[in-house]
C-alpha cells in the first residue's frame, strides 16, 4: 500500500499524542531501570538512505543513556552483514534478504525488529514488464550475493525461475549498476533510495515491481534491525533501549519528515534533501507495528530455498537469528 | 595377520561341531538379512508417512491461498459494487461474502494446529464481513460518498491485515513443507546409511565367517596331511598340534595316536631288519669261508695240483668253479648290503683320481666287453685335481653300472663319462642296450628287483647291484639316476661330492 498524505497525517498525530503521554510516564519509568551496560554504540553507515531512522537516532539514544554514537561505513550488502557477524558494527538497519544469507553461511547475527517496508524498486528497460520478463536478460547488482542480488533472485524464484541460469548477472560496484542502467549496458537493476527518487526525477527507466506497493513484497518488511548476536548476550538493556530508539526514530521519520530530512542532510549523509524528503514519502515507514518480522524472515528464507540459494529451513533460521523480545516489549510500551 | 590368526584360532576353538558352526555363521548372516530388510521396511514407512505430512500441507496451502483469492475477490466485490450500484452486482457481492463461511470452515479444518492464528483470522473476518455487508447496504440506501469512506477507513486496510494473516498461515505451511522435505532427505539419507551399513556389515561378516571357519578347518586338514606325509617319509618323531576343539581336533588326536603307534611297529621292523642283516652278513661272512675252500681245492685240482685231472671230468670241474664264482659273487653282494643295512660299512676317505678310478674299472671290464664284441670308451676331463672319498666303493658302484651294461647290450658301445660340476661329479655310464620302460626306472635301484625276473636266471645276475650302488652313493652323499626308454638304450648316472670331510 503506498502511503498518502493522510496516512502521514494520522501517524504523525498518533505519534505526538502517543508521545506525549508517553514521555511523562516513559520518564518516570526508565529512572528505575537499570542503565545500559554500555553509552556507546557502533551504527551502520551505508549508500542506502532508507535507513534514515539510525541517521536521527542519536538523540533518541542519548534519552536511553547512550551518548555515544558511532557510524562505521559500510556497504549495504555482504560487507555490512559480515560486519554485523564480526562485531565491527554493534547495530545496523539492514535487509532481510542478506540477513538470511548470512545465516545460512553459519555466521552470527541477531534480528531484532523488522523497521520499514519497501524500499527497493526494480527499474526494467521499455519492454519488460514483469520479473518473468527478465529470463535471458542482463540485470546489474554491485556484486553476488549483496542485497539486489538476494531481493531479486527471490522475485526470480517466486515467479517460477532460477535466478542463477536464468538470469544474466552483470556485477559492478563500480560503476553502479544505476550508471549501467543508464548507459544502456544492463536491462534491469534494483534501486534502493535515493536511486529511485533520481530516476523518477530524470524520468527514466520503468518500474515494474515496488515493493512499497506491490504484492507480496509491500507485505513484508524490507528493513530489519540487526545486532551482533554477543552485543545482545552481554548488554541485554542496551540493546533494548537501542531497539526502542531506532523504532521511535521510525516514527520520527512518519511524524517529522522534513526534521528528518534536514538533520540528514544537515549531517552529511546525503547531499540531497528533496531525495531524502522523497524517499521518507515513497518509503512506509508506520507499518512496524503491525507487520510480523517472523513472517518477513519466513517469506524470504522460502523464497531464498527455493532459487537454492540457502540450504538451512526458516524455521532454523529463525531459531538461530531471531530475537523478538525486545520488539515485542517495545511494541507494549508504544502502543 | 595376528587379528586373522587370533580369529581362525577363536573360531577353531569353540567347543562345537564343524556342522554347528557353519549354521551359527549361516544364522547370523539371516539375522543381518532380516535386519536389513526392516531397516528398508521403516524407512519406506517413514517415507510414507512424510509423503502423508507433505499431502496434508499442500493441502493447507491450497485452504490458505483460496482464502487470500477470496478476499481479494471479495474487496473487488465491494469496490464493483460501489462503482455500479445496481441490484444484480450487489446481490453479487452479498454472495461473495457469503463463500467466507465455507472458506473459514475449510481453514479450519486443515489447519487445527494454528489456533491462535486462526481464532485471530476468524475474528478479523467477522469484522470483514461485517463492514463489507454495512458499506453494500449503505451503498444500497444511496449513501455512496459514506460506503466510499468506509471502505477506504476501514474495509481496505482489514482486508490488508486479513491478507497477512493468511500469508502468514501460507508461509508456516510453507515452511513446514520446507522441513518436511528436509525430514524426509534426511530420513532418506539415514536410511541409506543404516542400510548400507547393514549390506557392508553383512558382507564384511559373510567374508570374516567364511573366512574363518574355512581357515579353521582347512588349516588342521593341511597340519594333519603334512602330518601323514612325515609319517610316510618315515618320521615320526612330532605331533600334529591342532586347536581345535571339534572333530578335527579329534582326528588330530587319533592321527598321534596312531603315529605313536606306527612308530613302535617301525622301530620293531628296524629292530628286526637290523637282526636280519646282522644275521645274513654273519652268514655270508660263514658261508665264504668253505666256499673258498672249494674254490681254492677246485683250483688245485684243475691245476694239477693233485695229478692229471682226466678229460671226462675237467669240464664239470671247470662248471664248478664257474657256479662257485657265481655264488661267491652272490654271496659277497648279499654280504655287502647286510652290511650297510646293518649299518656295519663305513666308508673309507682318502685322496683319490677320478682319472684312475675310471681307467681301473675300464681295465676290469675291457675283456668281458670284447669277449662281447661290445665297443667300450672313456671320457674324462683332463688335468681333474684330485677328489676325497671311497674310492674303493665308488669304484664298486661305478663298475656295477658298468657290468650291467655289458651284461643287458647285445651289441653296440658302452661309454663311461665323468662330468665336473661346481662341487661335485657325475659319472655316466651309457649304453645301447634293450632300454627300461619309464614304469621300471624306479624298481631297479629297489634290492632284488629287476625289470624281468627272468633275466636274472638267463643273465645271471643277483640284482643286488644297482641297490649297492645305490647305498653307496647315497652314503656319499650323492645321487643316483637313469635316463632311458625302450629301444633307445639307456644312461645311469650317479654323482658323488668332489671332496668329502
Amino acid at each position: 500500500m503506498f502511503p498518502t498524505r493522510r496516512d502521514f497525517l494520522f501517524a504523525g498525530g498518533a505519534a505526538a499524542t502517543a508521545g506525549l503521554i508517553w514521555g511523562d510516564a516513559r520518564r518516570r519509568a526508565r529512572a528505575q531501570e537499570a542503565p545500559p551496560e554500555t553509552t556507546r554504540i557502533r551504527l551502520a553507515r551505508g549508500p542506502s538512505l532508507c535507513v534514515m531512522p539510525q541517521y536521527v537516532v542519536d538523540e533518541l539514544l542519548a534519552a536511553e543513556g547512550i551518548t555515544r554514537v558511532d557510524y562505521i561505513v559500510s556497504d549495504s550488502g555482504p560487507l555490512l552483514s559480515e560486519a554485523i557477524a564480526s562485531g565491527q558494527i554493534d547495530f545496523a538497519m539492514h535487509f532481510s534478504g542478506p540477513l538470511v544469507l548470512l545465516l545460512d553461511r553459519g555466521r552470527k547475527v541477531t534480528m531484532l525488529a523488522g523497521v520499514h517496508v519497501g524500499c527497493f524498486e526494480l527499474f526494467a528497460k521499455d519492454g519488460i514488464r514483469s520479473v518473468a520478463d527478465l529470463k535471458g536478460r542482463s540485470v546489474g547488482a554491485p556484486a553476488l550475493e549483496s542485497s539486489a542480488h538476494v531481493f531479486i533472485s527471490a522475485m526470480a524464484a517466486l515467479v517460477g525461475l532460477d535466478p542463477a541460469k536464468d538470469i544474466n548477472w552483470v556485477t559492478s560496484a563500480e560503476p553502479k549498476p544505476i550508471e549501467l542502467f543508464l548507459d544502456g549496458k544492463v536491462d534491469a537493476f534494483l534501486g534502493f533510495p535515493p536511486e529511485p527518487q533520481r530516476l523518477r526525477a530524470q524520468g527514466v527507466g520503468n518500474v515494474i515491481v515496488n515493493s512499497a506497493q506491490d504484492r507480496p513484497w509491500s507485505q513484508y518488511f524490507c528493513c530489519m534491525l540487526a545486532s551482533n548476536p554477543e552485543f545482545v548476550r552481554t548488554k541485554p538493556v542496551a540493546a533494548q533501549r537501542v531497539v526502542r530508539a531506532i523504532l521511535r526514530a521510525t516514527d520520527l521519520c512518519v511524524s517529522a519528515p522534513t526534521k528528518v530530512a534536514r538533520q540528514v542532510v544537515d549531517r552529511g549523509f546525503t547531499p540531497n534533501y528533496d531525495y531524502a524528503v522523497q524517499t521518507l514519502s515513497d518509503v512506509p515507514y508506520g507499518r512496524w507495528r503491525d507487520y510480523d518480522p517472523e513472517d518477513t524472515i519466513r517469506f524470504y528464507a522460502l523464497r531464498l530455498h527455493e532459487a537454492g540459494m540457502i540450504k538451512s529451513t526458516p524455521d532454523r533460521i529463525l531459531d538461530e537469528g531471531a530475537d523478538w523480545r525486545f520488539l515485542r516489549e517495545v511494541r507494549r510500551e508504544l502502543g | 595377520m595376528g587379528g586373522r590368526d587370533a580369529l581362525v584360532e577363536y573360531v577353531g576353538r569353540i567347543p562345537a561341531p564343524v556342522r554347528t558352526k557353519l549354521l551359527a555363521a549361516f544364522l547370523l548372516i539371516e539375522l543381518l538379512l532380516v535386519a536389513l530388510g526392516a531397516t528398508g521396511l521403516l524407512a519406506l514407512r517413514e517415507v510414507e508417512q512424510r509423503g502423508g505430512d507433505l499431502a496434508g500441507l499442500q493441502h493447507k496451502i491450497d485452504a490458505y491461498r483460496q482464502m487470500q483469492h477470496d478476499t481479494l475477490r471479495q474487496l473487488y466485490s465491494v469496490s464493483a459494487a460501489l462503482a455500479a450500484p445496481d441490484n444484480a452486482t450487489l446481490s453479487g457481492a452479498l454472495r461473495q461474502i457469503n463463500q467466507f463461511g465455507y472458506d473459514l470452515d475449510r481453514v479450519a479444518f486443515v489447519a487445527k494446529d494454528e489456533i491462535a492464528l486462526l481464532g485471530r483470522l476468524r475474528e478479523e473476518y467477522s469484522r470483514f464481513i461485517a463492514i463489507a455487508t454495512r458499506v453494500l447496504e449503505l451503498n444500497r440506501a444511496g449513501q455512496t460518498s459514506e460506503a466510499r469512506q468506509v471502505q477506504t477507513a476501514e474495509l481496505a486496510p482489514l482486508a490488508d491485515r486479513l491478507e497477512r494473516l493468511t500469508n502468514q498461515l501460507v508461509n508456516r505451511a510453507e515452511a513446514d513443507m520446507v522441513n518436511g522435505v528436509d525430514a524426509s532427505r534426511a530420513t532418506y539419507e539415514t536410511s541409506r546409511i543404516y542400510v548400507v551399513a547393514f549390506a557392508l556389515g553383512g558382507f564384511l561378516l559373510t567374508l570374516a565367517l567364511g573366512y574363518a571357519i574355512s581357515w579353521s578347518i582347512v588349516t588342521p586338514v593341511q597340519e594333519i596331511d603334512e602330518r601323514l606325509n612325515r609319517i610316510a617319509a618315515g618320521d615320526f618323531s612330532q605331533n600334529v598340534v591342532v586347536a581345535n576343539r571339534d572333530e578335527l581336533g579329534a582326528l588330530a588326536e587319533h592321527v598321534n595316536s596312531t603315529c605313536e603307534r606306527l612308530q613302535e611297529l617301525y622301530q620293531s621292523l628296524q629292530d628286526a631288519s637290523r637282526h636280519k642283516s646282522q644275521f645274513l652278513a654273519n652268514m655270508s661272512h660263514e658261508l665264504r669261508t668253505p666256499l673258498n675252500a672249494i674254490l681254492g681245492f677246485g683250483e688245485l685240482m684243475l691245476d694239477g695240483v693233485y695229478g692229471p685231472v682226466p678229460e671226462r671230468m675237467r669240464a664239470p670241474l671247470e662248471r664248478m668253479q664257474s657256479n662257485g664264482k657265481h655264488l661267491l659273487g652272490l654271496i659277497n653282494d648279499i654280504l655287502d648290503l647286510s652290511k650297510i643295512e646293518a649299518g656295519q660299512l663305513s666308508l673309507s676317505l682318502g685322496e683319490y683320481s677320478v682319472d684312475e678310478l675310471v681307467r681301473g674299472v675300464y681295465g676290469a671290464v675291457e675283456s668281458l666287453a670284447a669277449e662281447k664284441k661290445l665297443a667300450i670308451s672313456t671320457r674324462v676331463p683332463p688335468g681333474l685335481p684330485p677328489a676325497r672319498g671311497d674310492e674303493r666303493r665308488l669304484a664298486q658302484a661305478l663298475l656295477n653300472l658298468v657290468g650291467n651294461a655289458i651284461k643287458f647290450t647285445d651289441r653296440g658301445e658302452i661309454a663311461i663319462e665323468v662330468e665336473t660340476n661346481e662341487d661335485s661329479y657325475t659319472f655316466s655310464v651309457r649304453d645301447t642296450g634293450p632300454g627300461i620302460a619309464e614304469a621300471d626306472q624306479a624298481k631297479i635301484f629297489e634290492e632284488f628287483r629287476q625289470v624281468d625276473g627272468s633275466i636274472t636266471k638267463t643273465k645271471m645276475g643277483s640284482g643286488l647291484g644297482l641297490a649297492i650302488a645305490k647305498r653307496i652313493v647315497e652314503m656319499h652323499g650323492g645321487r643316483i639316476w637313469v635316463d632311458s626308454s625302450p629301444g633307445a638304450g639307456a644312461t645311469f648316472s650317479f654323482t658323488a661330492p668332489a671332496r668329502i670331510n
